[in-house]
């Protein structure tokens, strides 16, 4: 903010030179500029605007902050207080003739990327992006294959893929983890880098994970059954006969994020002693104490669902890894849900992070979800 | 003459030591702490520029599973039960080392008496384990005679004759409990303690009395230091603890006092890369010719002391 205030004064006082001044800022400075706990955003393309909005997903902030013009000049600038830890996915949405347009910060080379597109990112000053998230040459590469079989259930061919340890090998047996939206956990999140890592380093025990992406995927994970009798019916016997898995619960895991983590509990409550290993990233586990949820008709089932959960307080038979982004709404319900799981489950960790409803939050939490749930052999290893 | 090693990574120091030890070769490998990746021995040869043999003690292992499985399942119900037995060794000892924290906690004194009566209780848990995987391990001794087991004799006879040709053996780190369970199941114990070793991180644990797992760390319920079982004795008087700055809190003089005063009478030795201690046999004498400060000791006062160069 000082940088700012530094060029808005010296503009101010040789306003003939604004372009010049900005653009030696422009050159000197990476944006957004973030200092201890205050990250400032900023835009000039040198073309006029009318107004310059920072569109996020915080939770907690008012969605659309508009940003205060530097006089002058066709700049822009937004400071805002962050957690020293915290990272902000965003967008800048710029009004020209009455019209807003959407665009990733052109000045800022970190980007996160999901199904809709990609984001601008503003890393505040402790966050660091885990180093076991990028491919590591020293790590062996486990093995993607693809499979698929036609379901009963679904009435139509399901494909998965299944992701094989690199040191698999023939007449040893794994623990499975069944992950929902598959391909965006492999693409987004980098998942298969992250399962190469861990298990190399022993902090994972080597595994089977199986990546399956729903078709009709906000229906099929709303708390479900046929999504549920699908995973325990059909695509686990398949894996069985195919693979060589461990059994018992203790050694089968689901995760998912969001409607992925709802499908995940729901499965796990619906087949009890199928599935001993739960990792709920940012679940969407709305519910209500009185009156109507205000989300649309998708959520009522999830609703439906974790109210039940709630009054019949059932025991959930599995290790439960918990974690949800203090900028997400769902933070309300993942904090709300953590003394059931305490009381309802084998064992919980539950984790607040400084970020939102996205898939690097999601990434970056694997390591300790992963190692919670189904530890490697760390512990005894001395190289 | 037995050479310890700290961790080779980054740095291997071996070949320097194969060659100011002047060892000619052939020399034998033990890299059965590697598991699967046993064979993968190719960057080490390449290394110590003299032959080298691998023992190939895990794959051994592996085959006399497929080709004995009564055999086998004995050796695997003795190891159950050794598990059992572990989870409730590891009750007791979380909280008998969360006593002797609030002991300090209160009053951080590390010669207090109450305090010294708590690792005293901790001690006596080690020793009760120890005793305890002492009997399991007898147990399956006489009723399965191991070392009368035909297919063992025969690896046994063969790893015989492929040591009597070697100038030295290496034991290479990785897992310390496979490691530690393979040369047991082949009765080398006493056979390397005639031998030239030089032993590398879990290698060197390996070597001692008994063995110690650590690591503060962890996210995933152990992190409370546990014995393993016993070593194979030919260093009394001294725990390795390679990666002893990552994998404990060393700065936290509680715990470094904790862990010295627990494993007394015997010395706690953390090892880094390019630590070497030659010819250490008796407590405390080690001929340290190894880089300044990658081998430390752990004091019952909370402190880290670097070895000194020559003997200590």
């Amino acid at each position: 903010m000082r940088r700012i205030l530094d060029l808005s004064r010296e503009i101010s006082r040789n306003p003939d030179r604004a372009e010049s001044l900005l653009e030696r800022f422009v050159r000197e400075t990476s944006f957004p500029i973030v200092e201890d706990h205050e990250a400032t955003f900023f835009f000039w393309d040198g073309k006029p605007a009318e107004s310059v909005f920072l569109q996020h997903w915080v939770f907690g902030l008012a969605s659309r902050v508009e940003f205060r013009k530097i006089r002058h000049t066709n700049a822009f600038y937004l400071p805002l207080t962050l957690p020293r830890n915290a990272r902000v996915e965003y967008k800048f949405e710029v009004m020209r003739d009455g019209q807003g347009h959407w665009t990733r910060d052109p000045r800022n080379k970190h980007l996160a990327f999901d199904p809709f597109g990609s984001n601008s990112v503003c890393r505040a000053p402790s966050y660091v992006e885990p180093e076991w998230t990028h491919e590591d040459k020293a790590s062996r590469r486990g093995d993607l294959r693809e499979f698929s079989f036609k379901s009963a259930v679904y009435d139509e061919e399901r494909s998965f893929k299944v992701y094989i340890p690199a040191e698999f090998r023939p007449g040893k047996r794994y623990p499975l983890l069944m992950v929902h939206d598959g391909n965006d956990f492999l693409h987004y999140a980098g998942m298969r880098a992250v399962l190469d890592n861990l298990i190399h380093r022993h902090e994972v025990a080597p595994m089977l994970a199986c990546f399956t992406s729903g078709h009709a995927r906000n229906r099929e994970y709303a708390a479900n059954p046929t999504q549920a009798e699908y995973l325990k019916e059909e695509l686990l016997p398949w894996l069985e006969r195919h693979l060589p898995l461990l059994r018992g619960a203790e050694h089968r895991g689901l995760m998912g994020a969001s409607f992925g983590a709802v499908s995940s509990l729901y499965a796990a409550h619906r087949y009890p002693g199928t599935w001993g290993r739960l990792l709920l990233q940012s679940g969407s586990f709305a519910f209500t104490d009185i009156g109507e949820h205000e989300r649309g008709p998708l959520w009522d089932p999830v609703v439906q669902f974790v109210n039940q959960l709630r009054e019949s307080a059932p025991r959930i038979p599995s290790r439960v890894y918990l974690s949800c982004g203090t900028f997400e709404s769902l933070i309300y319900y993942n904090r709300s849900l953590y003394p059931f799981f305490q009381e309802q489950a084998e064992d919980v960790l539950y984790t607040e992070a400084p970020d939102g409803h996205n898939w690097i939050n999601w990434r970056d939490r694997l390591r300790e979800g992963l190692s919670y749930l189904f530890p490697g052999p760390l512990w005894m290893y001395y190289e | 003459m037995i050479t310890i090693l700290g961790p080779e990574r980054p740095v291997p120091v071996l070949p320097k030591v194969i060659e100011e030890q002047k060892i000619r070769g052939p020399v034998a490998l033990i890299s059965a702490g590697w598991r699967f990746d046993e064979p993968r021995d190719e960057p080490l040869r390449a290394a110590v520029g003299v032959g080298v043999h691998n023992l190939g003690l895990y794959a051994a292992f592996r085959e006399i599973e497929r080709a004995a499985p009564d055999l086998m399942s004995a050796y695997a119900r003795k190891q159950a039960a050794v598990k059992e037995a572990r989870s409730r060794y590891r009750l007791g000892i979380t909280g008998a080392v969360e006593t002797c924290q609030r002991m300090l906690a209160d009053k951080a004194d590390y010669g207090d008496p109450w305090f010294k009566a708590s690792v005293g209780q901790l001690r006596a848990l080690d020793q009760y384990w120890i005793d305890h995987t002492d009997r399991l391990h007898r147990s399956f001794e006489e009723e399965v005679a191991p070392q009368r087991h035909r297919l063992i004799r025969a690896w046994r006879a063969r790893i015989l004759d492929v040591l009597a040709g070697c100038d030295a053996v290496l034991i290479a780190g990785g897992h310390v409990g496979v490691l530690r369970n393979r040369i047991s199941f082949f009765d080398l114990d006493e056979e390397l303690g005639k031998r030239r070793v030089i032993a590398w991180s879990a290698g060197a644990m390996v070597l001692c009395d008994h063995i110690l797992l650590y690591h503060d760390h962890t996210n995933f319920g152990v992190g409370t230091a546990e014995v393993f079982d016993r070593g194979l004795g030919l260093l009394p008087g001294v725990f390795f603890l390679p990666h002893a700055r990552e994998r404990l809190e060393l700065e936290a003089s509680d715990n470094v006092a904790i862990l010295a005063q627990r494993l007394m009478p015997r010395l706690a030795v953390g090892l880094q890369n390019g630590a070497i201690l030659e010819n250490p046999g008796h407590h405390g004498n080690f001929a340290n010719t190894g880089a300044d400060g990658a081998a430390f000791t752990l004091q019952e006062a909370g402190g880290v002391v670097p070895l000194g160069r020559g003997d200590a």
